[in-house]
């Protein structure tokens, strides 16, 4: 079975900043994907690079199988996009965007828009330009639905949403997972999001792709410890997996991934007085992950699937 | 498919087609001898088509709405992301463009068939003027209408372009200007011919090639 995204060595510059940097992606058929990183790390730019919306300047990708430079019409009517901002035309109706938009597709599932339409109580005769930035997402989540697409793509779709109105659209998102077992690739700012809906993620840094594996995993591997000394921290203690580390005077605060036995020993040679170790959850893990030393983050991709793109992504 | 995008566009289209028909409206007004504003004089003035007041009243219009709907049509769709919503429906994205510089094209034409058939229908009727009146002598006023399809393609063209700046990213408009005066003024119709050929090709050929390479 064909992945449903795959990228090669995808790179992107603008002017001499390189955006995406070596991008090997590979998400399999029914998987929902997470997509994280700061801004400007490059997660748009790469969906839109998906989308045939920004030229890559190297390297290729394939949607279902299909170059994205040479995607059909009826390969693209099976995939679904959801732009930043959910852009429509807000002289429409919201009656109006759906017959526009349902005029592109060979299938379409009208039921499925008047369900999601009448969920979030969206009468059909208000102007787009009167919703809110929250109903304005629940209309884009119905239109990118309706043709029932194999694959959506959505580009941090909860941005600007409120709790409530983002907890509704993602139960929304749930559901529709639920009932077609779609691939999802989806960019967010918002970890608890990422946590509630994706069985994997990748997460860019400076346009390289350093983790790629399930969310599980990335939360377990990523740990904060505490060490306090008798006297002052030492300095510039470095092992394997360090991501970063802080000297507090008789504290030193260390963040690592895959915490093991070599790292242990590593440690308790420093001769700390305790050790602390503290779990992080998924938003702390990025946050401690991200902050640091960018370019020489370790990286995330320990699988046997992933070992290739791992090596190819050109990092410490 | 298409029917529902002519239809869009058109619909975008519909405030700048009410502002030059109003204008075109007022321009008529104003040759016939209706004095609209308290200050403006009261009786026929002008031979029908051979005044210079209505070629430039005539080419100001269409050419303002040309700019206006070619921007419209690109830069307005740019700046407010729409076309990430429209580009990735399943058709080919040359399809979305060749739609929207036909009913641009359509409209220009017609604004300007409109006020020429309007105007020229006023000036056969007997009674309304003292002149003679030949609907031949309509051909300069038709030509301009022509004139006009490179300046609605160089605003076309503008707004699909990225620009390092503002000069650079008008530069297409202008020549838009440029081309279409080249054609109104040039005396030989076979001159006129090869550069409205010249230009309508490097406007149509420039506007795919920037529609299909741009990074939008």
């Amino acid at each position: 079975m064909t992945d449903a995204i795959r990228t090669h060595r995808l790179s992107k510059h603008y002017g001499s900043q390189r955006v995406v940097d070596s991008l090997n992606l590979r998400i399999e058929r029914g998987q929902v994907y997470g997509f994280l990183g700061r801004n400007g790390a490059g997660k748009s730019t790469t969906i839109k690079m998906l989308m045939g919306m920004v030229h890559p300047d190297s390297g290729t990708a394939e949607l279902l199988g299909e170059q994205i430079a040479e995607i059909t019409p009826e390969t693209r009517a099976r995939i679904a996009y959801i732009a930043e901002g959910h852009p429509l035309y807000n002289w429409m109706t919201i009656g109006e965007a759906v017959r526009f938009t349902r005029a592109f597709y060979p299938r379409w599932n009208g039921l499925l828009v008047e369900q999601i339409l009448d969920h979030f109580e969206l009468p059909e005769k208000k102007k787009l330009r009167r919703l809110s930035c929250g109903q304005r997402a629940q209309v884009s989540l119905a239109l990118a639905v309706a043709p029932e697409p194999e694959l959506l793509i959505l580009d941090d779709p909860t941005l600007g949403l409120d709790t409530v109105v983002r907890r509704d659209f993602l139960e929304s998102l749930i559901q529709i997972i639920n009932r077609e077992g779609r691939t999802i690739l989806f960019s967010s700012h918002i970890l608890g999001d990422v946590e509630r809906v994706a069985d994997r993620i990748g997460i860019l840094v400076d346009g390289v792709l350093r983790v790629d594996c399930p969310t599980d995993h990335f939360r377990e591997s990523v740990k904060k410890l505490v060490l306090d000394f008798t006297g002052p921290a030492p300095d510039g203690f470095t092992c394997p997996g360090l991501v970063q580390s802080w000297n507090l005077g008789t504290q030193l605060e260390l963040v690592l991934v895959g915490y093991d036995d070599l790292q242990r020993t590593a440690i308790e040679a420093l001769g700390p007085r305790n050790i602390e170790v503290v779990d992080l959850n998924l938003e702390e893990a990025f946050i401690e992950y991200t902050r640091g030393r960018r370019r020489s983050l370790p990286l995330f991709a320990q699988e046997p699937r992933h070992a290739e793109s791992a090596s190819d992504q050109g990092a410490a | 498919m298409l029917k529902a995008l002519a239809i869009k566009e058109l619909r975008e289209s519909l405030g700048i087609v009410a502002l030059a028909a109003l204008g075109l409206g007022y321009v008529f007004l104003d040759l016939i001898g209706v004095a609209m504003m308290p200050w403006t004089y009261a009786g026929q003035t002008y031979f029908p088509f051979s005044a210079g007041a209505q070629v430039f009243s005539q080419a100001l219009c269409l050419g303002a709405f040309a700019l206006l709907l070619g921007f419209r049509q690109t830069a307005w769709e740019l700046h407010n992301g729409t076309f990430y919503f429209m580009l990735h429906r399943p058709l080919p994205r040359r399809i979305v463009i060749i739609v929207k510089l036909m009913v641009g094209t359509i409209l220009v034409l017609l604004l300007n068939a409109l006020f020429v058939g309007i105007y020229g229908w006023w000036a056969a009727t007997p009674g309304t003027q003292p002149t003679p009146f030949f609907w031949s002598m309509t051909l300069p006023a038709w030509k301009l209408g022509l004139a006009i399809i490179p300046v609605y393609l160089g605003a076309f063209l503008s707004g699909m372009r990225p620009g390092q700046w503002f000069g650079s990213r008008l530069a297409p408009a202008l020549t838009g200007i440029a081309a279409g005066y080249a054609v109104y003024v040039m005396p030989w119709w076979w001159l006129s011919s090869i550069i409205w050929v010249a230009s309508v090709v490097f406007f149509t050929v420039s506007i795919f090639y920037y529609s299909s390479e741009r990074d939008y």
